[in-house]
Order: C-alpha cells, then sequence, then structure tokens
C-alpha cells in the first residue's frame, strides 16, 4: 500500500531533502502549507550549515607514536583518545600520561625529539594564513572540493583528474557524510566525532593519509594510499571485530559518493599534516620553509593528490595470481592437506618470524604500539575475525602487503605468490579445530 | 453536629523556627507540599528533555538553533548518544521524581493524616526522612548530565548488556558498551536506589498510619478511595521496591565490583574490549527489574484512581457508585500486578509457554480496570455535574485512562505483542497512562486541594483554559503514537528514517512534535496559574469551599499544626449527597450525624 | 459550559476513532503479510481492535452522554436531579443504572468473558509461532528449513550459511522424531559469511540461529511478523516461512518490495542504523545460484580483489 520510499537511497540524491520531497502522495497535502512554515524557522537541513568551517586542526600531530606509548604501555579506556591527542597541548590538567604532567620538561623532550609537533605553538599570523589557503583549496564542509592549483597559482583541473572529487559528487559525499559517519569520524575525519573515543579501536583518523585495509601495491611503492575500492569494500563490509559497521544497504551511488568525500577529508587532512611538518621547525614551529607558507600548502595539496593518483593505478594494485587448485572442491583435500601444512612451516618460520608477533597462533601475542599512538595486539588468529576481510583475497593482500601503521609488515618481497597462499589457507584453517584435524595439523590448545 | 470555628489550637506546642518549620520540617504538611515543588522542579526539566526528543525526531538532521551551539562536535545536530540520554533521563525523571512522588510523595503526604482525621503521621521523623533522602537521589540525578560520557543512555529499563557491559576488574567503570553506560549509569543506579530507600520510608510510614490512626469511627470501609488507593499502593510499594533494590545492588556490584550477574558465560566482544567470563544471565535483569517496575506502573495509576473517585463524587454530588467494588478492584488490580510482570518480556528469550501464562494473566487485569470505568460512569448517572477544573480533569482520566487501558489488551496478547512489542503503539500506551491519567489525577489533585494547602484558589477561567488546551493537545500528541507503531515506526530511535516505512512516516512525527511543544508551552499557562494563586488567588476562608464529604475540609484552612482543632468522630462513609432534610447544602461531612436514610444506601 | 465540554470530549473521540479508520487509507498502516503464520497474527490484532473499538465508542459515548444529559449548574441542588425527568434518550439507562447489583454483576462478567475469549483465541498462534516442539510438527519430512546463523553485534548482523555441499548434504538429512542435524549448526570452515543479509526461499521455512556478541538486539522483519530478541550468552530459534517472494532472478528485489531487518531493541547509539534486508527467492534453484555466487566471492582467490571490490 505504501509507495516504496528509502531515505538512504533517494533522499540524498544530489539535492537537500525538502520536505516535500518526504511527502506521500496521499497523505496530509493539507498539512503541508503549515508543516513547511514550522520547517523554514527550523531550517530543513541535511547540509552543513553554512557558515560552519573545518577550522585549524588543534591536536598535535604524532609523529612516531611507537616511541611516546614506550611512556605508558595501556590500553586508553572508554572515553580517553590515544595519547598525544586527547587534548590540546595546552591543557594538561586532567591527563595521567606524562606528556601533560605539571612540569613540562617531558613536554619539551618530546617536542625535541621530534616526537610531536605541538599546532598550538604556531603563530597566529601563520595560522590564519593556513587556514584561509586550506579553505581556498578544500572549501567548507558544505561545499567540499579539491580545487588543485599549479605552481603559477592557476587552476590545475587535471591534477585531481579520476579521483572523482569533482564539487557534484563531493555536495553528495558530504550530506552522506554527516548522516552516516560524523557521529563518529568527525566533522575534519579525525575520528573524534562525539562516540569516537568511547570506541576501540578508535575511528580511523582520515587526516594521517593511513589506511590499513588496502590493495594496493605496497611492496612497490611504501607511499601509496588506498584505492576506491578498498574504501568501498571497506563501507560495504564494515570492519568485523572494531566499531565500524557495513553500509552495505547504500546504494552504489551512494558508497562512491562517500569514497570521494573521504578522500577529499584525507586529502586536506594530510596536506594540514604535512605542512605542520614540513614548515615548521620542531619545538618552536616558527616558519623554516623559504617559499611562503601559503606556496608550501600548494606544493603539499598537490604531492598528497598525486600519491592518491598512483593509488587508483591499476598496475598499482597487488596482483592476485589464482591459486593452483581450487580449496573448495571436495576433490582436492589431499592438496589442501599439503597447503596449510606448508603454511603452518612458514608461519614458523625464522625467515617470516609469524610467531614473533602473534605468539602462540596470536592466542598470547603482546600489546604493541601503532603510528597512531594507541596500543594494539596483532590478531589472534584462532578466533576467526579478520579485519581486512576474510576473503581469500583479502588474506592474501594483507600478507603481500602488510597493514600500514600497525607493524605488519609486507611480506610480498620475501615471499613467492603460492606460499602466500600457503600461509592464506593455513590461517582460514586455523579459527575450527575439527578442519584442523582433517588437515592434520595441531596445535596446543 | 454543627462545627464551631475556633481559630486557637486545640492544644498547645512550641512554635518551631523557620528552618524547623519549612525545611525540616516534620509536619506531613509541609512534606507533602515540599514534595509538590520538588515534583513540579522535576516535571519542567522531563518535559525539556521530552521536547529534545521530540525536536530530534522531527527534525533529525537539522540544525537547531540555540541547541547547536552544545553539539559542536556533531556539527550542530543533537548526536545520536545525547539523544538516548535525553529519552533514557525524560523516564526516568518523569517516573521516579514526577509521578511517583507527586503521587504518593505529596498527596499521599498531604492527605493521609487529614483524610483519616490524625493529626500527623505515625513516624514524623521517619516522613522527614523520606524527603530528605530524595535529594541525594536528586543529586546523583543531576549530577549524571555532567560526568564524561553524558547520562545514563540504556532506556529506563537500563538493561544489560548495554546498561552494565563494562572492562575487566580494576580497570575502571567507564563502559565500551554505550558512552552514559560508565559513570552516567552508575549515577543513574544510585538516584534509582536512593528514590527507592525514600519510598520504602514513606510507604512504612503510611500503611502504619493508616492502620492505626484512624479517627473514632472511620472504619476501613468508611474512608475515601484516595486513602484506600494509598493504602494499597504502599503495600505494592513494600513488597516489590526490595526486588528492585537487588536488582540496583547487583548492577552496581557488576560495574564496580567485578561481580557477573548479568554477564553470560560467554562473555562480552567490544572491538578491542573484552569482558572476560561472567556466570550469570542478562535475562535475570529483566525480571527482577519488572518484578518491581511492572507493580510501579499500578503504584503510578491507583492513586491517580483514588483521587479521580473522590473528585467525581464529590461534583457530580452523587455517592461513588460501587464503593466496595471499587475497593475490590484496586485491590484486584494490586493481587494480579504481581503476576503479570512477564508480559513486557514476551520477545525476549524467555520461555515462550511462560508467556501464555503471563498473557492470560495479564489480559485478566483489564478486569478490574473496566470495572472500576464502569463505576466512575454509573457515578455521573443522575448526578448534578459541576465542571469545575478538578471536575474537568477527572473527566478527562476517565475518558482518556480508557484509552490506555483498552491499547493495553493488544500488547497484552502475545501473537499481536509480536508485531507491536517495542514500536511507538508501547509509547502511545504507557504515555495515556501516565500523562494523560495519572498526571491529569495529579492536575485534578492540585486544583482541588489548592485552596486547603494554601487558603486560596487557583484561577478557574485559566484552570479551565488550561484543561481545554492539554486535553487537545495531548490527544493531538499521543494519538497519532498509536498509528505510528502500527506502521511499525520503532521505538527508541534517534530518528524517524533509519527504515523505508519510518521514512513515510517523517510528517507524522512532525505533526506530533509541533503538539508536543504546544503542550509543553501551555503548561506555562500551569505553572504561573500556580504560582501566582498562591500570593495572589482569591483566598479562601470556608473551611469547605467544594461542599465535599471528606474529612480535611473539616479542619481549619489552611489546617494547623496538629491539623484538626475539633477531633473529627466519623458516622459514615465519604460519599453522602443528596437531599438532607432540615439542611441546605445538599452534602453530608462524615463529622456530621446522619438523619433518616442515607444516600449511598438509596442510590 | 456543560454542553461545550460535552462537545469537546465528543469530538475528540470521533477524531480517535476516525483517526483509526483514515490512516489505512492514506499508508499509515501496517505492512502486507508475508509469511505463514502473518495473517493469523494480523487477524488477531483485528479482533481486538473491533473489540476494543467497540468498548471505546459504548463507554465514551455513556461518558458523553451523561455529562450532556447532567450538566448541572452550582444553584441546583442534587436532590432536584433526583426528582426530574429523565431526558429521553437516557431513559433505557435508567433501569440498568437503578439496579445496581445486577448491573455490576453484568459489567463484570461480560467483559470477563470477552476478556477470557480474547487471551484464549492467542494461546495456538503463539504456540505455533514460538513453541519448538511445534516448529518439528511444522516442517515436514524430509523437508529440511534453510538454515542459518545470525549474529547481532553493534550495530549490524552477522550471517553466516552453510555453504552449496554442505546445504545439499542437509536437504537430504531424512527427518527423524529425534534430534535433526540443522539443529547442530556449528561454525564450519567452509561457511558463507555476507553482512546484512537474510536469504531465504518461498514456500520453504527458515530456522534462524539468533545470537549477540555484545547487548542485546531484536531480530524484527515486520513484513514476517517476526520479533524475537537476541540475548548474549544464549542461542535463540527463529523460524517462519514467507509466502511471497521479492527479488528477482538475479536477487536483485523488485520494485517496491524492500523488506527490511531492523534492530528493535535498543542498542545504544546506532541503534535506529542497525537495519538488514531479507531476500525471498522464488525458488530454491534461484538461492543456490545466490550462494555459489557468494561463496566464490569469497573463496578460491582467483579474482583480483580491486575487481571484485568495485565490482560487488
Amino acid at each position: 500500500m505504501r509507495k516504496a520510499f528509502s531515505p538512504t537511497l533517494q533522499t540524498h540524491a544530489g539535492q537537500p531533502v525538502t520536505f516535500g520531497s518526504l511527502m506521500h502522495p496521499f497523505h496530509g497535502r493539507s498539512a503541508v502549507g503549515i508543516l513547511l512554515a514550522c520547517l523554514a524557522v527550523v531550517g530543513c537541513e541535511t547540509q552543513y550549515g553554512p557558515e560552519r568551517t573545518y577550522g585549524l586542526r588543534k591536536d598535535p600531530v604524532i609523529k612516531n607514536g611507537q616511541k611516546m606509548m614506550e611512556e605508558r604501555p595501556l590500553p586508553d579506556r572508554p572515553g580517553q583518545l590515544p595519547i598525544a591527542s586527547i587534548k590540546d597541548l595546552t591543557e594538561q590538567e586532567d591527563s595521567d600520561h606524562p606528556f601533560y604532567r605539571a612540569d613540562s620538561a617531558k613536554r619539551k623532550e618530546f617536542l625535541v625529539q621530534d616526537l610531536v609537533r605541538d599546532t598550538g605553538l604556531i603563530s597566529a599570523d601563520d595560522r590564519k594564513i593556513m587556514e584561509e589557503t586550506l579553505e581556498k583549496l578544500f572549501g567548507k564542509p558544505r561545499d567540499p572540493k579539491v580545487a588543485i592549483t599549479d605552481k603559477d597559482g592557476n587552476p590545475d583541473e587535471k591534477a585531481a583528474e579520476g579521483l572523482q572529487v569533482d564539487v557534484t559528487t563531493l555536495a553528495r559525499g558530504s550530506v552522506l557524510y554527516r548522516e552516516h559517519c560524523l557521529h563518529c569520524h568527525g566533522i575534519t575525519g579525525d575520528g573524534r566525532g562525539p562516540t569516537g573515543k568511547w570506541v576501540n579501536p578508535h575511528p580511523r583518523d582520515f587526516r594521517s593519509g593511513l589506511f590499513k585495509f588496502t590493495t594496493v601495491n605496497r611492496v612497490e611503492k611504501a607511499s601509496l594510499k588506498a584505492s576506491r575500492g578498498d574504501l568501498a569494500r571497506t563501507l560495504r563490509q564494515g570492519v568485523e571485530g572494531t566499531a565500524m559497521p557495513s553500509f552495505n544497504l547504500l546504494s552504489e551511488q551512494n558508497i562512491q559518493d562517500l569514497v570521494s568525500y573521504v578522500m577529499h577529508l584525507s586529502i586536506r587532512g594530510e596536506t594540514e599534516v604535512r605542512t605542520v611538518l614540513g614548515a615548521f621547525d620542531a619545538a618552536k614551529m616558527e616558519m623554516v620553509d623559504e617559499d611562503g607558507l601559503e606556496e608550501y600548502i600548494n606544493k603539499a595539496s598537490r604531492s598528497v593528490v598525486k600519491a592518491w593518483k598512483e593509488s587508483q593505478a591499476a598496475a598499482n594494485a597487488i596482483q592476485v595470481p589464482t591459486m593452483a587448485f581450487d580449496p573448495n572442491d571436495i576433490a582436492n583435500v589431499e592438496k589442501l592437506k599439503e597447503s596449510v601444512q606448508r603454511g603452518k612451516k612458514l608461519f614458523e618460520d625464522k625467515k617470516t618470524n609469524c610467531n614473533g608477533c602473534h605468539v602462540n597462533y596470536g592466542r598470547q601475542a603482546p600489546y604493541k604500539a601503532d603510528d597512531w599512538g594507541t596500543l594494539s595486539r596483532p590478531r589472534n588468529l584462532t578466533q576467526g575475525i579478520f579485519r581486512g576481510g576474510r576473503r581469500d583475497s583479502d588474506l592474501y593482500a594483507r600478507i603481500h602487503s602488510g597493514i600500514v601503521g600497525s607493524g605488519m609488515n609486507p611480506f610480498g618481497k620475501d615471499l613467492k605468490s603460492d606460499e602466500i597462499w600457503d600461509l592464506v589457507n593455513f590461517v582460514r584453517v586455523l579459527p575450527y579445530p575439527e578442519m584442523r584435524k582433517n588437515v592434520g595439523i595441531e596445535i596446543p590448545e | 453536629m454543627s462545627v464551631s470555628p475556633s481559630t486557637a489550637p486545640a492544644h498547645a506546642h512550641h512554635e518551631p523556627g523557620f528552618l524547623g518549620k519549612y525545611v525540616f520540617s516534620q509536619d506531613h504538611k509541609i512534606i507533602g507540599i515540599q514534595f509538590l515543588f520538588t515534583s513540579l522542579i522535576f516535571l519542567g526539566i522531563g518535559g525539556i528533555l521530552a521536547l529534545l526528543v521530540r525536536i530530534k525526531l522531527a527534525w533529525p538532521m537539522a540544525e537547531i538553533p540555540i541547541l547547536r551551539d552544545y553539539f559542536p562536535d556533531n556539527a550542530g545536530v543533537i548526536s545520536d548518544t545525547a539523544y538516548n540520554m535525553f529519552f533514557t533521563m525524560h523516564a526516568t525523571i518523569m517516573i521516579f521524581f514526577v509521578i511517583i512522588p507527586f503521587l504518593t510523595g505529596a498527596f499521599g503526604n498531604y492527605c493521609i493524616p487529614l483524610m483519616i482525621g490524625a493529626d500527623d503521621m505515625a513516624f514524623p521523623k521517619l516522613n522527614m526522612l523520606s524527603y530528605w533522602f530524595m535529594w541525594p537521589a536528586i543529586g546523583f540525578a543531576v549530577a549524571g548530565f555532567f560526568v564524561p560520557g553524558g547520562h545514563a543512555g540504556a532506556g529506563w529499563t537500563s538493561y544489560p548488556t548495554l546498561a552494565s557491559g563494562s572492562l575487566g576488574v580494576g580497570q575502571g567503570i567507564e563502559s565500551p558498551a554505550f558512552p552514559g553506560s560508565g559513570w552516567g549509569q552508575f549515577c543513574w543506579l544510585m538516584a534509582a536506589l536512593l528514590v527507592g530507600v525514600s519510598s520504602m520510608m514513606g510507604s512504612v510510614n503510611y500503611i502504619t498510619t493508616i492502620i492505626n490512626m484512624r479517627a473514632p469511627g472511620m472504619t476501613l470501609f468508611r474512608m475515601p478511595m484516595t486513602i484506600w488507593a494509598m493504602f494499597i499502593t504502599a503495600i505494592l510499594q513494600a513488597f516489590a521496591l526490595p526486588v528492585l533494590t537487588v536488582a540496583l545492588v547487583f548492577q552496581l556490584m557488576d560495574k564496580t565490583m567485578g561481580s557477573t550477574f548479568f554477564l553470560p558465560p560467554s562473555g562480552l566482544d567490544f572491538g578491542n574490549y573484552h569482558s572476560g567470563p561472567g556466570g550469570g544471565q542478562p535475562l535475570l535483569w529483566q525480571h527482577l527489574f519488572w518484578f518491581y517496575s511492572h507493580p510501579a506502573v499500578y503504584i503510578m495509576i491507583l492513586p491517580a484512581m483514588g483521587i479521580v473517585s473522590d473528585i467525581l463524587s464529590t461534583f457530580a454530588r452523587r455517592p461513588l457508585f460501587g464503593y466496595r467494588a471499587m475497593i475490590y478492584s484496586i485491590a484486584g488490580i494490586a493481587g494480579l500486578g504481581f503476576i503479570v510482570w512477564g508480559h513486557h518480556m514476551f520477545q525476549s528469550g524467555m520461555d515462550p509457554r511462560l508467556g501464555t501464562g503471563f498473557m492470560v494473566a495479564t489480559i485478566m487485569i483489564a478486569l478490574p480496570s473496566a470495572v472500576k470505568t464502569f463505576n466512575w460512569l454509573g457515578t455521573l448517572f443522575r448526578g448534578n455535574l459541576q465542571f469545575t477544573t478538578p471536575m474537568l480533569f477527572s473527566l478527562g482520566f476517565v475518558s482518556l485512562f480508557i484509552i490506555g487501558g483498552l491499547s493495553g489488551i493488544f500488547m497484552a496478547a502475545t501473537p499481536v505483542d509480536i508485531k507491536i512489542h517495542d514500536t511507538y503503539f508501547i509509547v502511545a500506551h504507557i504515555h495515556y497512562v501516565l500523562f494523560t491519567s495519572s498526571l491529569f489525577g495529579i492536575f485534578a489533585g492540585i486544583y482541588y486541594w489548592f485552596p486547603k494547602m494554601f487558603g486560596r484558589f487557583m484561577s478557574d477561567k485559566w484552570g479551565k483554559v488550561h484543561f481545554f488546551l492539554t486535553f487537545v493537545l495531548g490527544n493531538f500528541t499521543f494519538f497519532p503514537m498509536h498509528i505510528l507503531g502500527v506502521a511499525e515506526m520503532r521505538r527508541r530511535i534517534s530518528t524517524p528514517q533509519g527504515t523505508i516505512l519510518e521514512g513515510g512516516l517523517q510528517n507524522l512525527n512532525i505533526f506530533v512534535s509541533i503538539s508536543a511543544i504546544a503542550l509543553g508551552l501551555v503548561q506555562i499557562i500551569f505553572l504561573i496559574n500556580f504560582l501566582g494563586s498562591i500570593f495572589f488567588g482569591k483566598r479562601c476562608t470556608e473551611r469547605n469551599p467544594w461542599k465535599s464529604n471528606t474529612l480535611e475540609w473539616s479542619a481549619p484552612t489552611p489546617p494547623g499544626h496538629g491539623n484538626f482543632d475539633i477531633p473529627p468522630v466519623v458516622y459514615h462513609g465519604p460519599y453522602e449527597y443528596g437531599n438532607f432534610e432540615g439542611k441546605a447544602d445538599d452534602n453530608l461531612m462524615q463529622t456530621e450525624k446522619a438523619v433518616g436514610v442515607l444516600p449511598s444506601q438509596t442510590h | 459550559m456543560g454542553k461545550f465540554w460535552s462537545f469537546l470530549f465528543g469530538i475528540t473521540m470521533v477524531a480517535c476513532v476516525g483517526l483509526f479508520v483514515a490512516a489505512p487509507f492514506v499508508g499509515w498502516w501496517m505492512v502486507e503479510p508475508h509469511s505463514l503464520h502473518a495473517s493469523r497474527v494480523d487477524n488477531l490484532f483485528y479482533i481486538i481492535l473491533v473489540v476494543t473499538g467497540i468498548f471505546f465508542i459504548l463507554t465514551e459515548g455513556v461518558l458523553v452522554a451523561l455529562m450532556w444529559a447532567y450538566r448541572g449548574t452550582p444553584d441546583l441542588k442534587a436532590g432536584d436531579i433526583h426528582k426530574g425527568e429523565l431526558p429521553g434518550f437516557i431513559r433505557p439507562l435508567a433501569n440498568v443504572f437503578n439496579t445496581p447489583h445486577k448491573i455490576e454483576i453484568a459489567w463484570t462478567l461480560v467483559p470477563a468473558a470477552i476478556l477470557l475469549y480474547l487471551g484464549m483465541a492467542q494461546i495456538s498462534t503463539w504456540a505455533d509461532i514460538k513453541y519448538l516442539s511445534r516448529m518439528e510438527k511444522q516442517i515436514k519430512d524430509g523437508e529440511s528449513p534453510i538454515v542459518c546463523d545470525v549474529s547481532a553485534r553493534q550495530f549490524e548482523w552477522r550471517v553466516r550459511y552453510p555453504n552449496s555441499a554442505r546445504l545439499k548434504e542437509m536437504q537430504t538429512i531424512k527427518a527423524n522424531a529425534g534430534k535433526r542435524d540443522w539443529e547442530k549448526f556449528s561454525p564450519h570452515y567452509d561457511d558463507v559469511h555476507v553482512v546484512n543479509e537474510v536469504h531465504a526461499v518461498k514456500n520453504k521455512p527458515v530456522l534462524v540461529h539468533l545470537s549477540t556478541r555484545d547487548v542485546i538486539h531484536s531480530f524484527n522483519l515486520p513484513h514476517m511478523r517476526v520479533k524475537q530478541d537476541a540475548l548474549p550468552g544464549k542461542m535463540i530459534p527463529v523460524w517462519f516461512t514467507p509466502i511471497s517472494s521479492n527479488v528477482d532472478k538475479e536477487g536483485k528485489e523488485l520494485p517496491g518490495k524492500i523488506w527490511e531487518l531492523p534492530c528493535a531493541e535498543l542498542c545504544g547509539w546506532g541503534h535506529v542504523r542497525m537495519v538488514g534486508r531479507l531476500y525471498v527467492h522464488e525458488t530454491m534453484d534461484d538461492y543456490q545460484a545466490w550462494l555459489a555466487g557468494v561463496e566464490k566471492q569469497q573463496r578460491n582467490g582467483t579474482s583480483p580483489p580491486q575487481a571484485v571490490a568495485a565490482n560487488q
């Protein structure tokens, strides 16, 4: 009886949702006038407010989270963000991390050691230049854009070609992001939405430009980001074992719009980060670059966009060869058995040293610090929860190119593709005791 | 017997100072009025929270002026976390800090000694403590809004493991399940615990007072319905509250001491956080909680029924129809109320065979309610209806309680409950029972006893305006919720756009929200009328302005310390309205000796 | 004033009834039932609606009539009314109200009988939907249901199916009086995992093993009239038989036939977004085709992940 109506599918098709578009052809046409008037007062918005800006980042940039974590190897509790980015450096009272303790000696030490950059030390003039330049390049949350300029300051339309970061796509993405992602990932993609600090692992901070679960070939080029397909896969499948749910009921169009907007946030954020790290000196945050701050930001944005563009190239994707046999086929059970046993040997081998981190197949894995300054553990492989996806090809990619920022190294150089497949088969079998028995491997309980 | 007005108190007593008289008072009337004001303040707070909920539902992604400044990290939109906190605390405050203190605290304290002819409660100090135990509860309830993570947000039912999910022992109280399930939930639990202590002190006092301190001649079956309702409510509370207290302590221990009453053996996973294995069962909480909270629903409606019965009879100028049947049905509701808690849990994973038993018991509880309704209608028959403000609210109560009662049958029926469980139908039902019934009863009581409390009348004209708007807007707000529920709008959702079906209901939601906002604004009329009348209302010099029959109207207005200047003696029941030979008035007070056959005996 | 107030009460009640009558015509009503037991649930709903509707109109009508008939004035004494002539329309009531004991017995026994009937009418339907023993009887011999494992978490449904080979194996299991094999559906190496999608086949029972990893969720299929909370630490069986399909051969939803699976029990801040979909295939072959497709994607990394991701 009711007309099919999907808010997630239809209301965000580019235009802001007006109340009229929500109306069923039957109901209450007479009431529309009154209700529209009431709505006009509040403003029927699915978009960000026009005056809302991204603003300059307030939290310090963590340059070496792993080293910093040596000070306090404790997992953060719900309600705490990773160390050194919980609060501005200026607000230091209520944290028990040495970085914030009253004696600023430790803080100074961190600054001098160049583990962290305190954006609070940037002078007001420089902040203003940064803010204005970034806004010129990337717009506001309501009207996002990626407007790269060439060396002469003219708009360079070719720079972001192929990234699908045109103004209309980003406008759609911004509306969707506000509805679905903002609550955790925050306005600037900093992972500090209202619930961001309550979930662990914390939502990805897009500004770092690091994406964990990708299929770009980092063995060849470590600077690669993520392909659109990778981001779309994460959106569709969610990340099992974290607070990132699946958004697979959104339409293809919506997913692609969101991917574009996330890329926009990441490009903007990383430009900012590179500027803070590159244009200023460590302790005092005084300008060191002689090109001028504005030009430095332009330069940074160009190089970030270039890295993203490269990541999309088919040649830079991991080439996953077909497995020598179909492991699903019951006829291949003997081959599978051999493959798994080879995988087990490799897992315990000195060459890979998987056991070194995934101690006792991950069941007794020690805590490690990651690049974001959080404590994390190498995966417990006996649980059958794979954050980067449970397809064979996903596991292949994890082993081949590693997981950025987490300490999982790429093994694509050291291992042949068949060897990686053996490891994949082994890892797939590990969580199932019955299957372990079938293929003849034993792991101590 | 004629009453000789006397200004001098019947017995001498020492005059306490200001603090002793108005703040740390042991006088039941002052304590009643203290409860009244406290509840009124919280009615305001709870109402504002309700409006925030409705604003979010009508315009889920809009930046609301003023409000947007409070949600900078959510781009000016009310965040889902805050929304959960709003509806949780709206329900908690309305139930534990408004309806229960209003009915049992304010009216119970004020009316019980006056209506049974006692000079005070049996335990005045305990009575004072009962009020002052509210304050730590209020402290926790308010403090919760300012703790890290915000106030509790797992619904007023606080089901584990959303409410109780926690880290391992010694890792702190913060919860990975929900920001408000850490310190916020702790505050919630403490507040509920302390309110429970306060209620328990009250109910012990009420039971003792009613049993032991009735005036000469006041037999049990000469007590007004208000007193009967308070008496049975107090018994309900005394038996049900310990169970809730136990449940609250269990959850507190789960939260702070690492016990696992509500944690299943398999433990829980929240991303990187893992609880250890537990030894408990989340369903246990639901059983314990509803064992109290279902009787609590009757705690929240029975006193209002009693008040309304008295007011209806007074202003219909007719004896209450079926006085004894009314008492038996209240007792029936209370008795059955203890064996129906499972109807909140039909879909909870409890054994479905238990559901069948609970269903039959639940459906039968509609019977005493129906009998009461018919009796109220019978009271109006051949009456001489005086449409004063308290009468209008009482008639509104009868009219709208019928809706709330009938909609209850839907959810009592197990298969139909599959459809409407956790939808807005439930929300409509609870608001018809608690807003348009309990709160109407409270308003009726305030308008009715105001002259006795403060010696002045509330404005009848503005009272009627208040009733008219509340009645109309109340229906506008809550009746469409039935339709929303039938059309599959889920409960406790922060935007009505989650599913396709809900998306089609957006305009009805906007209508409801606008009505709700108007309904909220209308209560300002009441507030001004109430506060203004205390100081500027028409003076009430008579003892019995409504020409009623019950004992409180034979006391001076307002009653002094010790209540009665003439110790009352009761000769008959409270509902004798009719023609009396040699008497100009059509009422016969309980202290007046009857001449001839009583109206209640002739009908 | 009495007239005004009775009028107000009357009009409000008419409006309430009117809204319930009008709502289905403007689309604010229940969705169509699509499962074997759904129309039984709906029938019970309508029975209660009619009974309560009649009682509503009756009691509110009497209330308004009494308010109208006995609106008094302050000068009037109660006794005067008693002596006065009754208005015409209220006269039949007079006899009733004048004999209190009979009427009290009547208005206790009549509702009691009706309520008891309403209660009893529910029992068999409830038992068929929820009693495990009844499910055994409903499923014919040799006809195994579609089995899946739904594991809820904040804020999604993770669903696990036996793969094609194991599905075939399960289909051939002959029913016996005792425990069936499909009751034990433990995680297996070659299971198929999907998120937020529950697949079923028309006219074939579906058995869902419902569990949760964190808090209480509620498995809620409005079109199937199914609702069941998932309890931490407990596996709860849920079953239903869809009687119409909503997807085409390719597994795409037909226009206007999107059947959602929203979570019905508050599960945290993202409760509203916890929505899945139900896909009911026309034939078993369609279902198997879908299953084979997902399986291929998941296993046997033949296709480069990037291509798979883009084509998904």
